[in-house]
């Protein structure tokens, strides 16, 4: 079944076409890798997902059934579509597990019932032993965990996740991998994950979409995209032993 | 009886404590510092209203004279001309002044007002009323209106002039629901949302919050509290005009006790007015009848407002987070440093 359709959706700002005619499908507890070099339209596609954009084109169908394009973000939250943003946004004076209950009281009114959510998210992600500071003393590989820790409190059907691995070192990035791997097997997450860590990607995806100046160059397993040629040449270039190794 | 208390939730034992002494205080004050006590803990209440827009939510307001003064005619009109006792005056009020914070909420946030704009349209509605309420018959424009003195205590009309403590009560009272409002909406869905939305609004969205409808909510909540403040504070006086109703002297004196004190904490506005309402009166008694050697001051008007202006500097440079911001970054730091010294006599010890 498909959960999540993107249908010819287009996105222009001013004269820049920053998402080109973009279509493509994702099965229900798929992982796809979306990669593509900087500017490529990675964010702007996840932004018109997620609500924060109107594509001046084209449709997002969700669960087979529904047309939520151009929906607010907090309505296609509720739908169960979670996010993560590339430049974090943790609720800086709040607590680590008072940032993750927001996410929890998506789903329940009760107080401690979130905060037991929470924990449990907070716990997952591996920030146990942080979860009563306040946010902003997180270090930046702590911050990633904690925008996947809120997202994940919201119990999406779907989670969107831009550049969780950034800035990370690889043994942290090596974390976060075995993670979202759980979050798609343990809890039937199905996955739309941006990264340029490309050994990450390609042992996470089921699929890789490839998106270069706006356009969709490419979508397939992650062995006949390292192979094709166009790829190679748009994205991959130095960066494919990475993906070899 | 102590195993009990212990059990509830400290914000709440605080607000006990609270309420206990607040009983006792009038007791121990002559006439004229009950006046200050009572101007002391009316202007706790009005912070504790604003706290909830402009320290909870993030949306701060410039202009909360708009709902004092909605509720500060209403009940006062409902009184004059229909005979209708205040304590049910100031609920309509109170009801008028959230219908007005849901229209202007909306205008603002639909329109996208945010920040500084945002605290520059809440000024500009509360001048309107203020410029349309110099017009208006029913209010008795620029005139005023008088309630004439019931000459005694009456619990309906809610005036006590031989028992000037009721007043001290009723206040008390408003207080100390406030505060309970404010520390229930602390601890439920609607206090972490806003606080979500004050910190980060697009993040928040990204949640699940409904952004416009939480920021809509928390102006109506401030609203309601700032018009029964605005109720209580006529009656007490027995007058209001558009400058005592609108007047921007309300709108800055909400806004500056939760500053002073600590902006979105419980006890932020209570702090802060307990620290600048009592300089305010005695700073207003000393003008009026200052020693000879300062008599050039004598009936100067504004020297409070200037000694704010530099309590209000002072903070903002040197504890940005209020008062009862820093008091507990401070006490922490005070017992860590103990239990440092006391681990270190336990090595020694062993
Ligand atoms: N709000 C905006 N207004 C104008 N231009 C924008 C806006 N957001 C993105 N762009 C432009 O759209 C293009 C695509 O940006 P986008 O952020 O989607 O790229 P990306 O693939 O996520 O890149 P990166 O890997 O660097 O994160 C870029 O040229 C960017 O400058
Ligand atoms: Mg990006």
């Amino acid at each position: 079944m498909s959960l999540l359709i993107v249908e010819n959706v287009t996105k222009r700002f001013g004269g820049l076409v920053a998402v080109n005619d973009v279509s493509f499908e994702l099965q229900e507890g798929e992982a796809l890798g979306l990669i593509g070099p900087n500017g490529a339209g990675k964010t702007t596609l996840f932004n018109v997902i997620s609500g924060n954009y109107l594509p001046d084109e084209g449709r997002i169908i969700y669960d087979e059934r529904y047309d939520i394009t151009g929906l607010k973000p907090h309505r296609i939250c509720k739908f169960g579509i979670a996010r993560t943003f590339q430049i974090v946004k943790p609720f800086a004076s709040l607590s680590v597990v008072d940032n993750v209950m927001v996410g929890a009281f998506l789903r329940t009114s009760d107080t401690r019932e979130a905060e037991r959510q929470a924990r449990d998210a907070v716990e997952f992600v591996g920030l146990g032993t942080q979860a009563d500071i306040p946010a902003s003393s997180l270090t930046t590989a702590g911050r990633k965990r904690l925008e996947l820790a809120r997202a994940l409190a919201t119990a999406p059907r779907l989670l969107l996740l831009d550049e969780v691995m950034a800035g990370l070192t690889p043994t942290e990035s090596v974390k976060i991998v075995e993670l979202i791997r759980q979050i798609r097997d343990e809890r039937g997450v199905t996955l739309l994950v941006i990264e340029h860590v490309m050994k990450a990607i390609m042992s996470l995806s089921d699929r890789i979409a490839v998106l270069h100046h706006g356009e969709l160059i490419a979508i397939d397993e992650p062995s006949v995209i390292a192979r094709d040629e166009g790829v190679v040449e748009a994205y991959l270039g130095k960066e494919f032993e990475l993906a070899d190794d | 009886m102590m195993e009990r208390l212990r059990q509830i939730p400290r914000d709440f034992r605080y607000l006990i404590a609270l309420g206990v002494v607040l009983a006792i205080v009038p007791l121990l004050l002559n006439q004229f510092l009950l006046s200050v006590a009572i101007q002391t803990v009316y202007w706790a209440f009005l912070g504790t209203s604003w706290n909830i827009m402009g320290g909870y939510a993030g949306q701060f307001s410039f202009g909360h004279a708009a709902f004092y003064g909605i509720g500060a005619y209403t009940s006062t009109v409902l009184l004059v001309d229909y005979g209708i006792s205040p304590w049910l005056g100031m609920l309509v009020g109170a009801a008028f002044a959230a219908l007005f914070g849901l229209i202007i909420g909306y205008l603002s946030f639909q329109f996208g007002l945010k920040g500084h704009f945002f605290a520059l349209a809440t000024f500009a509605f509360a001048e309107m009323l203020r410029l349309v309420s110099t017009e208006l018959e029913i209010v008795n424009t620029s005139v005023g209106i008088h309630i004439p003195p019931v000459g005694g205590d009456s619990w309906s009309k809610m005036q006590f002039e031989n028992t000037p403590e009721y007043y001290f009560y009723v206040i008390a009272l408003f207080l100390i629901v406030g505060l309970f409002i404010t520390i229930i909406i602390t601890r439920s869905k609607i206090g972490y949302y806003f606080q979500a939305i004050r910190e980060d609004e697009e993040a928040a969205a990204a949640l699940g919050v409904d952004t416009l409808r939480y920021k809509i909510y928390a102006v109506m909540i401030s609203a309601a509290m700032a018009a029964i403040g605005g109720s209580f504070f006529i009656q007490f006086f027995l007058f209001v005009d558009p400058s005592l109703a609108f007047g921007v002297a309300i709108s800055i004196g909400v806004l500056l006790r939760p500053i002073v004190g600590g902006v979105g904490t419980i006890w932020g506005p209570l702090v802060g007015a307990l620290l600048l309402s009592p300089l305010a009166e005695f700073t207003r008694s000393f003008v009026r009848t200052p020693p000879s050697f300062l008599s050039f001051i004598e009936g100067r008007a504004g020297v409070d407002v200037m000694i704010f202006g530099v309590i209000l500097i002072v903070i903002i440079i040197f504890a940005p987070e209020g008062v009862a911001g820093i008091a507990p970054r401070l006490w922490r730091r005070y017992q860590t440093g103990r239990d440092v010294d006391e681990k270190s006599k336990e090595t020694v010890a062993a």
